[in-house]
């Protein structure tokens, strides 16, 4: 297991690839991805190092270095801290080479750091955080602990509701917030031990107070999100994928199509299309993709959930007989209804799960347009539940058995999206 | 001395419009190599941005004349010189050359075997260039090198060449003059 260092920047992690000692006479060096080309943040590095005034050969016993990183860094000091727990494995022989791989420890840090090894605040972390969205996304799924160390003063910046706002998913890394560098087997301990750690180095906190030596806060708004999501959803949070679009922040949230209910439906009339778009690009791309989920003997439409990133999704029929077919839309958090925009070409347009933080949608597929005197009466009922027994909505056969009272008939779809 | 200035003066002046003049002829006619001109070999010497560097080489190791006005420029123009060694004859490979006001050191990179790093330590009390980039110039009879350090910082600058440059082989396996502008 290795343990590998990313300098947060707000174009995305860069990676510590190497440390090595060089002859005294050499003048310490950050070098881009192991050329000869010094990065910009060169000679803020060799004073960061230099003996007499630097932190480096003050601590480590040697007065030059040679770093190499994966990308260039135009400037700032926001590198210090990362770079200095960098030293730290290199001192024990355990840096990583800045490609993690399953069960190895990445750490993502920003901060700058004083002669008395006091981490000061630095510009941008909620911009860097967001940089690192996709990477933090890669490293969960591909099993590597991931752990962000911000400044305590910047710690404020990352509130639980920002947090919030861009659905941040706190399973995929710890969160720390430090005054003071830490040891970095500290940092390690958190990701090994996970919560048993986390709240050792929150007492400890506690003891020390600001001198401390390190102040964990744990799985930034964590609660802010299960608290937000759950009283909106009233379901367990499953994944969430945040993916940077266009120039701003978006946010995507999976969607699963869990449950079908469908009495006299024909099985594999209908199937759901998914435009879908990559990590790096949004909606507006020229390289959409579509998937195309069938209906299988279960009822279930095929999961969504390898496919994180839609921008539409659309119910279509392959046979020309239920070409004329009407299709409603009900919000069973609020027995709303909408119809379905209905397009000749891709079949109707279904509110995109990934734009809407409801869950309860249900699809109504009628054969061909309902009498209108009994839809009226079907919603007035609908909307009356919804003031008496809001949660009656969302029990099965509820919808089936409400539309035979009033003699319509009708596919039901439901999907129960998870996010 | 004032005769020897306006001697080289008159040199360089004659040389820069021949290779103005010749440069001319050559765009007019359609001829496929951009010609080095009299602005481009200053900008070379003196470490200038924007010049092609590899092309002046290129154009010095083939054009005595043009050498020999490089030669000229170089001697007047820099700060610190360091002649020939004495044990040229000597097969060992250098990892220093001192000359007057400056050290320059040769040292292998431990992260990259095929790196060197290049070490320019100069008196500082007798070069006002502290916050300008400091060209070295290294040359034999038959060839020639040169690169531009970054500003100097307490006396002291470096650059990473290659184990291949050119430059690191004049100065490692030969005994070149060596000019600091």
């Amino acid at each position: 297991m290795d343990t590998h260092i990313f300098i947060a920047t707000t174009q995305g992690p860069i990676a510590v690839q190497k440390i090595t000692e060089e002859e005294s006479d050499v003048r310490s060096v950050v070098c881009i991805d192991g050329s000869s080309r010094p990065a910009s943040i060169s000679e803020r590095y060799y004073d960061f190092v230099k003996k007499g005034t630097g932190i480096i050969a003050r601590n480590f016993g040697h007065d030059s270095y040679r770093v190499d990183i994966s990308t260039n860094i135009e400037t700032g000091y926001s590198w210090q801290l990362a770079v200095y727990l960098a030293h730290q494995l290199q001192k024990q022989g355990r840096l990583g080479n800045g490609n993690p791989t399953a069960g190895d420890i990445v750490v993502i840090a920003t901060g700058e750091v004083d002669k008395d090894l006091n981490i000061r605040k630095v510009d941008s972390v909620p911009e860097k955080l967001v940089a690192s969205l996709v990477l933090l996304e890669e490293w969960h799924v591909s099993d590597i602990s991931t752990i962000l160390v911000v400044p305590e003063q910047n710690s404020l910046l990352l509130a639980p509701a920002w947090v919030e706002s861009i659905d941040l998913n706190s399973d995929w890394f710890h969160l720390l917030s430090l005054d003071r560098i830490p040891s970095i087997k500290r940092i390690e301990a958190l990701c090994q031990e996970g919560s048993e750690a986390d709240e050792e180095s929150n007492t400890e906190n506690k003891g020390t107070g600001k001198g401390g030596i390190l102040l964990l806060i744990i799985l930034l708004g964590v609660v802010g999100i299960l608290m937000g999501v759950w009283s909106l959803n009233q379901t367990a949070l499953n994944e969430v994928a945040i993916v940077p679009s266009d120039s701003s922040l978006s946010v995507s949230k999976q969607s699963i199509v869990e449950e079908v209910v469908a009495s006299d439906m024909v099985v594999g009339a209908y199937q759901l299309v998914a435009v879908l778009f990559s990590a790096k690009e949004g909606c507006e791309s020229n390289n959409l993709k579509t998937v195309t989920l069938t209906l299988g003997d279960t009822n279930h439409f095929q999961t969504l959930e390898q496919y994180r990133y839609m921008c539409e999704l659309v119910l279509t029929h392959t046979m020309p007989t239920i070409a004329n077919h009407h299709v409603e839309t009900i919000d069973l958090n609020k027995a709303k209804v909408t119809p379905a925009p209905i397009s000749n070409t891709k079949g109707w347009q279904l509110v995109n799960p990934t734009s809407d933080t409801n869950k309860y949608y249900a699809w109504l597929v009628f054969d061909k347009k309902p009498d209108l005197k009994m839809w009226n009466n079907f919603l007035r009922q609908l909307e009356r539940y919804e003031v008496v027994d809001k949660e009656a909505l969302k029990k099965e056969q509820f919808l089936e058995a409400l539309l035979s009272k009033n003699s319509l008939h009708a596919n039901v779809y439901r999907h129960n999206l998870s996010y | 001395m004032n005769d020897k200035t306006d001697k080289s003066m008159k040199v360089t002046t004659e040389f820069a419009y021949s290779l103005l003049r010749g440069m001319r002829g050559l765009s007019s006619s359609g001829q496929l190599e951009k010609p080095v001109i009299f602005n481009d070999l200053y900008g070379y010497i003196l470490g200038r941005p924007n010049i092609d560097r590899s092309m002046v080489e290129k154009e010095l190791e083939s054009n005595v004349k043009l050498k020999e006005i490089c030669d000229e420029i170089i001697s007047r123009e820099r700060t610190f010189f360091a002649s020939r060694l004495v044990a040229a004859q000597s097969t060992e490979v250098l990892d220093q050359r001192t000359g007057e006001g400056f050290v320059l050191k040769i040292r292998e990179s431990n992260a990259d075997p095929n790196q060197y790093y290049l070490i320019l330590e100069v008196d500082i009390l007798s070069y006002q260039k502290e916050h300008s980039r400091v060209v070295l110039h290294a040359y034999t009879d038959e060839q020639s090198g040169s690169c531009v350090f970054p500003a100097l910082q307490d006396g002291k600058s470096q650059i990473i060449i290659e184990k291949d440059n050119k430059l690191l082989k004049l100065l490692r396996d030969s005994d070149p003059e060596i000019s600091i502008i």
